[in-house]
């Protein structure tokens, strides 16, 4: 990836809280246009990634660009990154609208402008009719999606989004989950973090495996899963004729779970050569040794990826 | 969207953060009602100023009248007038202050008005100290300072929140002024509206001025640590140590060299403590002098508490 292709990039980044190593050389590179997702379990270092990336906690070393600059400056980035802190809470006696009307005006739109975005993006986030309660009257689900309004704000080149999902029914949880892949169609960078390893797989383009202060894994969905050179297959109760595939896919890696029975085929893709025919090859030469299949997948998924890296 | 026309000028821009974020502290100061409470603070120490003083005359005339035999039956504040008119009066003043100049400018001062000029010298700092001191800690330990220094920089942050503060300060000291004055004027006999007003008038801005340090140190405190709490202890035990210092160095017990002088002259200058002798002078070089000091202990600790705020994590 060439600099002017990464909307972020943090490159050895180190960072410490006393005793507590929280990232120890961590390394990302998020794709321009791209929804990103960063997975990680509790306390692998996602939530200080996004606050150095933002500016609100200075790295102990290595290096932060960010939109085409070196770390973040307000002032050059002004309304061009949105941002969701984890439990950043706002004013409980102020409405909802006055202080999205108040970012707005921050990050550079003038009055009436930054009134009329507060409003589209609370109508968008569904509290169009409690624009003007205060916060202390929203539930936590509410408060989670005033937030996530206050980060779309304006037109912002990068979004970075710290559990948005978290502590919402699925109903409103799917609402935004289409604002996110709305802003990403629009050309918005979006990166995400969450625990919703099937929602991030579902949803995002790009991601990101963190343990321990470290990207573990990072690429295109279908590459962390192995979409595009891994198929598994699942068989019923009868004849494993793993023998004959094999010999059916001789320049194939095969392996067969047999508690699970789960075959697991990683090929080498090409241009003549796509998941699609390997599994077509796959399906003749069980079928023909009386397999009964009962599922095909492409890839793993992103949870089992991730236990298996972590 | 409209964005803010870009006229190239960051330092524009800079000013209309600034404006922004003082203005909406002081609108999360009136919804909170902090302002309501600070309001109550200023206009009641105005109010109860005005009463104490009366009371005093009140008592002081009354005890005088028997001891003359006149009429002690009468609104307090006449006797003291008169008083204020003798040359005796002044005579008085120039032996206290030193010099006929001063003298002379007190003389002309209605006595109410020097005596919420010491009142307000001396309360209006401490107020500031208790209200003013959470104000960037609070945002720090709910994290709500994210949501703007993303938008904003830290400065443009800080300085609005300085600004809002200052505000609420100049209005609720005005406010006290006027309690003031309208307590004083509904109880004292021969209370001289036109020259007491005009005399709170200009106390009022030497009382901000003066308190301005007081604020920019309460404003160190609260870019110093995340915690109100130690944010409040910081601006209040840190302001009670400075008074300290500032009273052990005006004496002359330290004083015992050159070098010694020449510390505790510097130990003067920089503690906000009694800068208000030359804030209370007529025009002339003492007035000017403590203004300058003002200023520049103003900036001096805010700088200081920036330079903290500017590298720590949020």
């Amino acid at each position: 990836m060439t600099g002017a292709a990464q909307a972020l990039r943090l490159t050895d980044v180190h960072k410490r809280f006393g005793a507590t190593e929280a990232l120890r050389g961590l390394t990302l590179e998020v794709p321009r246009g791209s929804l990103f997702g960063l997975v990680g379990p509790n306390g692998a270092g996602k939530t200080t990634a996004f606050s150095i990336a933002c500016g609100f906690l200075q790295a102990d070393a290595g290096e932060v660009s960010i939109l085409d600059g070196p770390g973040f400056d307000a002032a050059r980035l002004k309304g061009r990154v949105g941002a969701l802190p984890q439990d950043a809470l706002l004013g409980r006696e102020t409405t909802c609208v006055a202080h999205l009307t108040y970012f707005g005006q921050l990050q550079g739109l003038a009055g009436r402008a930054a009134r009329r975005e507060a409003e589209r993006r609370l109508d968008q986030v569904g509290l169009g009719e409690r624009r003007r309660a205060k916060v202390k009257t929203l539930s936590h689900g509410m408060l989670r999606r005033v937030a996530v309004a206050q980060a779309l704000l304006g037109t912002p080149e990068l979004v970075l989004l710290d559990e948005p999902t978290s502590g919402l029914d699925p109903r409103h949880a799917h609402e935004l989950r289409e604002i996110f892949r709305g802003a990403r169609r629009q050309g918005h960078t979006v990166v995400i973090s969450s625990h919703n390893l099937p929602e991030l797989e579902a949803m995002c383009d790009h991601v990101a495996l963190v343990d321990r202060g470290r990207v573990v894994a990072a690429g295109s969905v279908d590459v962390v899963t192995g979409r595009g050179e891994e198929i598994e297959i699942e068989l019923g109760a009868g004849p494993t004729p793993v023998e004959a595939l094999t010999v059916g896919l001789p320049n194939d890696q095969v392996t067969w779970d047999a508690d699970r029975r789960l075959l697991r085929i990683t090929f080498r893709p090409g241009p003549d050569r796509q998941a699609e025919d390997v599994i077509g090859s796959a399906l003749r030469a069980l079928l023909d040794g009386g397999a009964r299949v009962s599922g095909v997948r492409r890839g793993t998924t992103l949870e089992k990826k991730f236990l298996e890296m972590t | 969207m409209t964005p803010v026309a870009d006229n190239g000028a960051g330092r524009i821009a800079g000013l209309r953060d600034i404006a922004l974020v003082a203005r909406f502290e002081l609108g999360e100061a009136l919804r909170s009602r902090l302002l309501v409470v600070m309001l109550l603070l200023f206009v009641g120490g105005g109010a109860l100023g005005a009463w104490s003083f009366t009371a005093l005359l009140e008592r002081i005339e009354a005890n005088a009248a028997k001891v003359v035999g006149l009429d002690a039956n009468r609104r307090p504040g006449k006797m003291v007038r008169d008083l204020s008119e003798t040359r005796s009066y002044r005579e008085m003043l120039r032996l206290f202050l030193g010099s006929q100049e001063k003298a002379d400018y007190f003389a002309a001062i209605p006595p109410i008005v020097v005596f919420f000029g010491w009142v307000a010298f001396k309360a209006t700092p401490w107020l500031v100290l208790f209200t003013a001191s959470e104000t960037i800690a609070s945002d720090v330990a709910s994290r709500s300072i994210r949501f703007s220094v993303l938008r904003t920089g830290r400065l443009p942050f800080a300085l609005g929140k300085m600004a809002g503060q200052a505000a609420i300060m100049i209005g609720a000291s005005g406010l006290a002024a006027v309690a003031f004055y309208v307590v004083a004027g509904s109880t004292l006999d021969g209370f001289e509206h036109g020259k007491t007003a005009l005399g709170l008038l200009g106390t009022w801005p030497r009382v901000v001025l003066y308190t301005l340090p007081f604020l920019a140190w309460a404003m160190l405190a609260s870019m110093a640590t995340a915690s109100p709490n130690m944010a409040k202890g910081l601006a209040i035990g840190g302001a009670v140590i400075l008074s300290m210092l500032h009273s052990f160095t005006s004496g002359p017990a330290l004083r015992r060299g050159p070098i010694s002088n020449a510390l505790c002259d510097f130990a003067q200058y920089v503690t906000p403590f009694g800068h208000h002798e030359g804030l209370s002078y007529p025009p002339g070089g003492a007035l000017a002098g403590d203004i300058a000091i003002c200023l520049a202990l103003t900036v001096l600790y805010f700088t200081a508490g920036f330079a903290i705020l500017r590298r720590r994590d949020l």
